[in-house]
């Protein structure tokens, strides 16, 4: 072995940036440091978990918030920069103070420290079984086609409350058509229309017996009085383009909502433009020159909003007679034999660098020969329209016979058009080998 | 700890153990060096750069089969610490230990260009009067190390040479610790 070679040098470089991605794993609390400079800044001198009960239950998780206090008492929330650590990380695990146990009952202390300031304190892991579970309401009702959150007060046989894994539902399909909710583990119902609603909490024992709370009554007010769509970006769209649609409510009372994910937001030719009824992302898919016009709509309670929208496909630079294939090859020449034919086609380029060259498709185009004599007229034909070239197996041949065809696009959209972008005329020649 | 950091140190000790074998049969060069470093350590959004100064010595084939492997070690003293949002922050210690890969076509009179790679650990030393009894940390940082030294000789046939490298110390996603050294290395 001889060690020689800057390439091997360089390889082993190259190894050093690969072990560079190891970093970390060194000894040293790092995070110690970059915390103690994030109290440089906010100016935090004290720091303490914020007041809990202690009391976990084994199926549910619990979020814990250290926070920290400046010389003149302002607080700070110092959950993503502080260290937390568990005596016993056999019970659960925690990252940002979100404690998720991991089913085991027990007792650990949690420590959090930031910049060398720590708290403490005891957490009892228990599996208290579940007995009751009332829904509750900040408001009792909602604005039509407004979200809203529920809350859910359980009942355990010790005293404490817990976080305990729950599923919510809408009692009846009465109900079912006015709201939903999206994520059935999660408080957090949808409406759509107005009226009452049944929601109901569902938990389950540690027998397994589902545990259901009596119905509550949700009222959702039909209180919305004007709807308008917008995109932001030109109604004017260019085929490919996307942009987002907002639908915004206007109510009786209170400042104006975004309910654009209930306001089933809906494209009325989905062959033209498309739309995530979610997130309200519209896509004009298909579009002519002189602009397709579509309709974005919304409702939210029998009060609709109307976006009209029109897809433009680009404007055309030049265009190119290529063979039948489509290829969008450019070509110096086309072959036909005798008895065969030939079917060229027009390739054109969009002004707009962001649209591919392609075959064109539009029907206003009229080809033929730029000979006018000098062949058979009758046994060479070509179709004004489409192109088609058919030479008639009784033509008699002895040497090739090369004549020039030409395209010209008459019409884009119904309107004349006599040049593209380029400033030249919208046509090509091409010459065409006839063999015998 | 990174599994390929132990590798590295493996690797180094197996590399000393076969350079000491070889050393009977393979010419061996010695170098030393004095550098001030401008050090960058970045931490919460936040960069201090406490000047350092770093003395170094190296060991090197300069034939044989292990023409161009070398061992170089490193130790930095504070010059000073550096201050932002009133926490100061110093450089207590620093040491390092590489191995040193070098074309072995490099003629004296060439640029030099090496790479190193390696283990080094700094010892860091924050105040914050404000935390009050926990105003002042210090804590030493270790992990794999590597970095990049070009060296250029300063006058024809003299054995002084312009230095200068590069080397990571340390990084984590909290803490990285750089250093850009510039000095003076003569070769024995």
């Amino acid at each position: 072995m001889h060690f020689k070679g800057t390439a091997l040098a360089l390889l082993l470089g190259a190894g050093a940036f690969g072990l560079s991605g190891c970093g970390g794993g060194g000894s040293g609390d790092s995070a110690r440091v970059a915390q103690t400079v994030d109290a440089s800044k906010n100016g935090v001198i004290s720091v303490a978990l914020d007041d809990n009960e202690g009391y976990i239950h084994v199926k549910g998780n619990f979020q814990f918030n250290l926070i920290g206090t400046d010389k003149d008492g302002k607080a700070t929330n110092l959950n993503e920069q502080a260290s937390w650590t568990l005596s016993d990380p056999r019970l659960g695990n925690i990252k940002n103070g979100l404690f998720t146990a991991s089913g085991q009952v027990g007792t650990l202390t949690l420590t959090v420290s930031y910049a060398g300031l720590t708290d403490s304190q005891n957490v009892v892991l228990t599996d208290a079984n579940l007995i009751g579970i009332t829904v509750e309401h900040a408001s009792g009702s909602v604005d039509v086609c407004k979200n809203t959150q529920f809350t859910a007060k359980t009942v355990f046989n010790d005293p404490h409350h817990y976080n305990y894994p729950l599923t919510w539902s809408l009692v009846d399909s009465a109900s079912r058509d006015l709201a939903s909710f999206a994520d059935e583990t999660k408080p957090e119902l949808s409406t759509k229309k107005s009226g009452a609603v049944k929601v109901v909490a569902k938990g389950k024992d540690n027998d397994g017996k589902v545990i259901t709370s009596p119905e509550y009554i949700l009222d959702i007010d039909p209180s919305i009085v004007a709807l308008v769509l917008t995109s932001d970006k030109s109604t004017d769209m260019n085929q490919g383009q996307t942009a987002t649609a907002t639908a915004t409510a206007e109510y009786r009372s209170g400042p104006n909502t975004v309910i654009t994910a209930n306001a089933a937001l809906r494209s009325s030719n989905e062959t033209v433009m498309t739309v995530n009824s979610t997130t309200g992302l519209i896509n004009a898919v298909a579009g002519t020159r002189l602009g397709t016009e579509v309709n974005l709509t919304a409702i939210c309670d029998e009060t609709p909003a109307v976006l009209p929208l029109k897809v433009f496909k680009p404007e055309i630079r030049n265009m190119e007679i290529v063979d039948e294939t489509g290829a969008l090859t450019s070509t110096e020449s086309l072959q036909v034999r005798v008895g065969a034919d030939i079917d060229p086609r027009i390739k054109v380029n969009y002004v707009d660098s962001g649209f591919d060259p392609e075959v064109y498709t539009g029907k206003d185009v009229a080809w033929k020969f730029v000979e006018t004599s000098g062949y058979d007229q009758e046994k060479i034909t070509i179709d004004g329209a489409s192109g088609l070239i058919e030479v008639d197996a009784s033509l008699i041949l002895t040497v090739n016979l090369i004549l020039t065809v030409e395209a010209r696009i008459t019409k884009i959209g119904g309107i004349d058009t006599e040049v593209g972008s380029d400033g030249n005329e919208l046509k090509d020649t091409i010459k065409v080998t006839i063999k015998p | 700890m990174c599994k390929r950091l132990a590798l590295v140190i493996s690797a180094m000790g197996g590399i000393v153990s076969v350079g000491a074998q070889a050393a009977e049969e393979n010419s061996l060069a010695f170098h030393a060096s004095g550098q001030a470093v401008y050090t960058q350590i970045k931490a919460s959004g936040e960069e201090f750069s406490p000047p350092l100064f770093q003395l170094k010595a190296d060991i090197e084939f300069t034939s044989g089969n292990m023409d161009g492997l070398g061992l170089q070690g490193l130790v930095t003293v504070p010059m000073s610490d550096d201050e932002a949002n009133g926490l100061t922050l110093e450089v207590t210690q620093q040491s390092g230990i590489y191995v040193t890969l070098t074309n072995p076509d490099t003629q004296p009179e060439d640029l030099r260009v090496s790479v190193l790679l390696g283990y080094a650990s700094t010892e860091i030393e924050t105040l914050l009067p404000s935390l009050g009894e926990e105003a002042k940390h210090k804590d030493t940082y270790s992990d794999f190390s590597w970095g990049f030294s070009l060296q250029d000789q300063i006058v024809d046939g003299k054995p002084f040479y312009w230095t200068l490298d590069f080397l990571r110390y340390y990084k984590s996603d909290d803490l990285r610790i750089d250093g850009l050294g510039l000095g003076v290395t003569y070769a024995f």
